[in-house]
């Protein structure tokens, strides 16, 4: 990736540390960009909402990111047939997919933080991947799992919990057999 | 430079919000745009189910844009692994499947949809199956709807028209397979101002929607048929940019005049008419294959006088007749300036007739590759046509690739050249390319 005389702009931590990075890295974050481009004259922008540690990660996510799409570009431009190079999932598309997939491989409270870095910097594919992640966290457990998995505070009744299964009858008629019964604590 | 009072502010403001490295941030932190959003990757109904987790999630999945919904999910049995009354189980899980969508649609919030998957399987006993939620789904301004519906009871299906005058929607996809027929689709309006991408899988096509078709959707990129009928005679659009017949049979002569047509795949049994190319100057992209059915009609050609921006050409002809026709269809080319890669697979020897690739190599000056798929004659060999310009010898210069091979070595793996047949392309190149610098022999 280009390292050489591109832009470069320092992120703030929340806790004070600094980091600097490659302008076009740093406009993977459509909230940086806008004020990049509307404020500017911004050489060091301040993350009150992100912390070092998830800032890293970040970082981390939109560094591989632009340098996957600037070697797709390059590839499509050397190639005879740019619509050809276009619609054809590449071996590079595979290896962000994995590179992705161990990316997101982290504990529910770093999980989190970095859907709530995503959301607060608006970078669209980051918060996507780890909404992705974090469903697939519900995905096949019974309300029962779900409350234990994430520490749900502010739980219900069992009775106010029976209210709101017979308002939505229609989305409780039935549990598929070979699960265990337990939506009822 | 900040005053002291706005920083003040400022800190005041995300203090609270600030996150210590200690801190374990857990789900109950997150906003409710973000549990949305979450909730937008589960199936509608485990969305749904997410009522009952406490308080705070009671109303989240009301407001998720997205239905996706099998009639899987609402089936008891894991796999179709029924002891007893299969039938009986059947009906309750398509009962259970149509009071969910009607329970979804009335009890969510009053928002528009951003996107509909559905996929629906019909049984034999559900004779008056109907897909009427689609109107109501369409109505709520989505941008993508993929619907995949397979059917046993042996009718076409009634498909609702609301689909077609959806003003927001963006990608369309819809597979309809009935096992026999394919369904006509004849909807009375297309208004589609904001469709980019239309896909439709096991249709009917006739000229009325053809024609509807293009005037209705301005906006259409990128058209892609799959497994359908075509019984019209023109696809004309100019902004097309990628167009796919797939697996598609051709009833008519279907002729295709799109000016921005950048991509253009065919993979298309011929059983009446043929295909005729006009003004097609943005093509980079070509791949064109075709079949014949057993008649003794002779499909009308018309291909490659249009071809000449194309930097990929490959072509497959599964019948000795196709060369034929394509042959007839030489006078028209103008040269292929831009042709970098030359694929032709069919099924006759090409090392006894070259004619074909001969004329093309002739009329594309900056080749580099070039890949033939061929195999031993069936039957009667016809004296192969030799005069290639009018030159008493015509030889192209140099070629960087050329690639042989068995015309079904790629399905298989198996199916090989004989030697034999190797050593005569080999020597046929010789008299037509003067230097190849790559030989592949597959």
């Amino acid at each position: 990736m280009a390292d050489n005389g591109g832009k470069k702009i320092t992120l703030k931590s929340s806790d004070g540390e600094e980091f600097e990075v490659p302008e076009v890295v740093a406009m993977e974050s459509q909230t940086i960009r806008h004020v990049i481009e509307d404020v500017c004259a911004k050489n060091s922008i301040p993350l009150l909402n992100v912390n070092s540690k998830i800032l890293s990660k970040v970082i981390e996510y939109c560094k591989k990111h632009v340098a996957a799409a600037e070697a797709a570009a390059s590839k499509a431009s050397t190639e005879e047939g740019t619509a050809a190079a276009a619609s054809v999932t590449k071996p590079s598309d595979e290896d962000l997919k994995t590179w992705d997939a161990e990316f997101v491989k982290v504990d529910k409270g770093t999980l989190f933080n970095l859907i709530l870095a995503a959301n607060y910097l608006h970078i669209p594919g980051l918060l996507d991947l780890t909404c992705q992640a974090a469903a697939d966290m519900i995905k096949g457990k019974s309300a029962k799992e779900i409350r234990k998995f994430f520490n749900l505070k502010n739980c219900i009744s069992p009775e106010e919990e029976e209210e709101i299964r017979r308002e939505n009858q229609w989305a409780f008629e039935e549990e598929k057999r070979t699960r265990a019964f337990d939506a009822y604590a | 430079m900040q005053d002291p009072s706005q920083k003040m502010l400022h800190k005041i403001l995300f203090e609270r919000r600030k996150m210590k490295n200690s801190e374990v941030c857990r789900i109950g932190s997150l906003p409710d745009e973000v549990l949305i959003h979450i909730l937008s990757f589960l199936s509608t109904k485990e969305a749904v189910q997410t009522c009952v987790l406490s308080k705070r999630w009671k109303n989240i999945w009301a407001a998720v844009p997205v239905v996706d919904i099998k009639n899987k999910d609402f089936s008891v049995f894991e796999d179709h692994d029924c002891s007893g009354d299969c039938n009986e189980e059947l009906r309750m899980a398509v009962a259970r499947f149509e009071r969910f969508m009607t329970g979804f649609l009335d009890n969510r919030a009053p928002t528009n949809l951003d996107r509909v998957c559905c996929v629906r399987h019909i049984h034999s006993f559900e004779l008056d199956a109907s897909v009427g939620w689609l109107d109501r789904v369409a109505l709520l301004m989505p941008q993508l709807i993929k619907i995949f519906i397979t059917s046993d009871t042996g009718h076409s299906l009634d498909m609702p028209h609301l689909v077609f005058s959806c003003a927001s929607l963006q990608y369309l996809s819809m597979s309809l397979y009935t096992g026999i027929n394919n369904t006509s689709i004849r909807p009375v309006l297309i208004n589609l101002p904001s469709l980019k991408i239309l896909e439709l899988t096991f249709v009917e096509l006739h000229d009325d929607f053809a024609q509807m078709l293009f005037k209705g959707c301005p906006s259409l990129e990128r058209l892609k048929l799959h497994h359908c009928d075509l019984n019209f005679s023109g696809i004309s659009s100019e902004v097309l940019k990628e167009l796919t017949l797939h697996r598609c049979h051709l009833y008519e002569q279907m002729q295709i005049s799109c000016p921005n047509l950048v991509s253009l795949f065919m993979r298309i049994f011929l059983q009446k008419g043929g295909i005729s190319l006009t003004n097609m100057s943005s093509l980079v992209k070509v791949v064109i294959i075709l079949y014949v059915y057993l008649g003794d009609d002779v499909p009308n050609l018309n291909l490659l006088g249009s071809l000449s921006n194309a930097a990929k050409l490959e072509l497959f002809l599964g019948t000795p007749m196709l060369k034929e026709q394509l042959e007839k269809d030489i006078p028209n080319c103008i040269n292929f300036n831009n042709l970098k890669k030359l694929v032709v697979a069919g099924k006759w020897d090409m090392s006894y007739d070259f004619y074909l690739i001969a004329c093309l190599l002739k009329r594309s000056p900056n080749l580099k590759e070039v890949n033939l798929f061929f195999y031993e004659s069936q039957g009667q060999i016809q004296e192969p046509k030799q005069d290639v310009s009018g030159d008493v010898l015509f030889q192209y210069e140099y070629l960087e690739t050329v690639k042989i091979g068995h015309v079904y070595g790629g399905i298989n793996g198996q199916s090989k050249l004989s030697s034999e047949l190797i050593n005569a392309m080999i020597k046929t190149l010789g008299t037509y390319v003067k230097k190849i610098g790559n030989m592949i022999i597959t």
